[in-house]
């Protein structure tokens, strides 16, 4: 590479964010007397409240945490829910977190007020794990409710703020989970602020369960260690503030793929076809 | 399974995955989806 010279990067890199913004409002866009369409049976992988007045897709956690719970009365595996969620992310492995979620634009958003962020300890990236087995199977398994759902943030943005704002019969249904969920809510915004992407990172059962398939999916990230000059600039660009060189593609990476901006090339998405891809395990690989 | 081979776990995944929204789909599960999908949860956004 000549010196000064900036390896080209995907173009379609430059449109994350108009992408992230263009979802807020496909994913919202049910309005009532004139909406656009209703795909509510449709599990649009993406955090996205279907208690919101105008959602016009599915939340896939709250479609499998509500088919757990149904299958205690007829116990009937939820293969809809789990073969969409199964499909997509073994394709596109936790893009939809980076790219698609309206939660992960919010957070990448207010994490532009702050240069600098606090770091989470490596342990906290287990806690999703913890909370989509224990919130998003155990207990709605046992109890048939949705636990998730009842601490969840964005259904706290989407669906506790917009219900009882544009339907005045539901505010004096307001009670003490109410203000908890707000509570979160307001917790995860003021943290978006100082730490980068705390919800997706450490407590995100859907970001959980798609990381599961960041590592073996069609696209993935692949770190050149010989094209690595160490300057940290992945490091600083990631919106999830992880470290690409070590954790890519891993289970806090969200794969916006900001760092395959690399000014040296270090970083590339990939996929199965391309020639110098790397699979789980192999050297080169930021693993 | 070797390294090279876990390049391509993606697309019997993929397929599994297409395999089973399908017959998910096929067997009315869908409309299980829609039906809480309209039913709002006043519960889960904390109101009543």
């Amino acid at each position: 590479m000549a010196e000064g010279k900036r390896p080209a990067f995907p173009g379609y890199l430059r449109f994350r964010r108009y992408v992230q913004l263009a979802l807020v409002f496909l994913l919202n866009a049910r309005f009532s007397g004139g909406f656009l369409y209703d795909l509510r049976g449709v599990c649009f992988p993406a955090l996205n409240c279907w208690a919101c007045p105008t959602a016009a897709v599915g939340c896939p956690m709250g479609a499998l945490q509500n088919a757990i719970g149904d299958m205690r009365a007829v116990f009937i595996l939820p293969l809809y829910i789990l073969g969409s969620l199964i499909a997509v992310s073994a394709v596109i492995g936790r893009s939809m977190c980076g790219w698609l979620c309206p939660f992960g634009l919010l957070q990448d958003l207010l994490a532009r007020a702050r240069r600098r962020h606090a770091e989470l300890p490596p342990w906290t990236g287990y806690i999703k794990y913890a909370l989509l087995v224990g919130l998003g199977i155990i207990l709605p398994w046992l109890t048939g409710v949705p636990w998730f759902c009842k601490f969840c943030p964005q259904g706290a943005l989407q669906g506790g703020i917009f219900q009882p704002l544009l339907y005045p019969d539901l505010r004096p249904l307001i009670h003490e989970w109410w203000f908890l969920k707000i509570g979160i809510l307001v917790a995860f915004v003021v943290a978006s602020v100082f730490i980068r992407r705390p919800f997706c990172r450490s407590f995100c059962a859907l970001g959980a369960l798609f990381s599961l398939f960041s590592r073996v999916s069609l696209v993935r990230m692949y770190y050149d260690r010989e094209a690595c000059t160490d300057c940290m600039w992945c490091v600083r660009a990631c919106p999830a503030g992880i470290d690409p060189r070590r954790e890519l593609s891993g289970m806090n990476c969200v794969s916006c793929m900001e760092c395959a901006k690399c000014p040296f090339g270090a970083i590339h998405v990939e996929t199965a076809f391309s020639r110098r891809v790397a699979a789980p395990g192999d050297e080169g690989e930021g693993a | 399974m070797t390294v090279r081979a876990m390049r391509w776990l993606w697309l019997p995944l993929a397929l599994l995955g297409i395999a089973l929204l399908v017959y998910g789909a096929w067997t009315g599960q869908i409309d299980a989806v829609i039906r809480h999908a309209k039913t709002l949860c006043t519960a889960c956004i904390g109101l009543g």
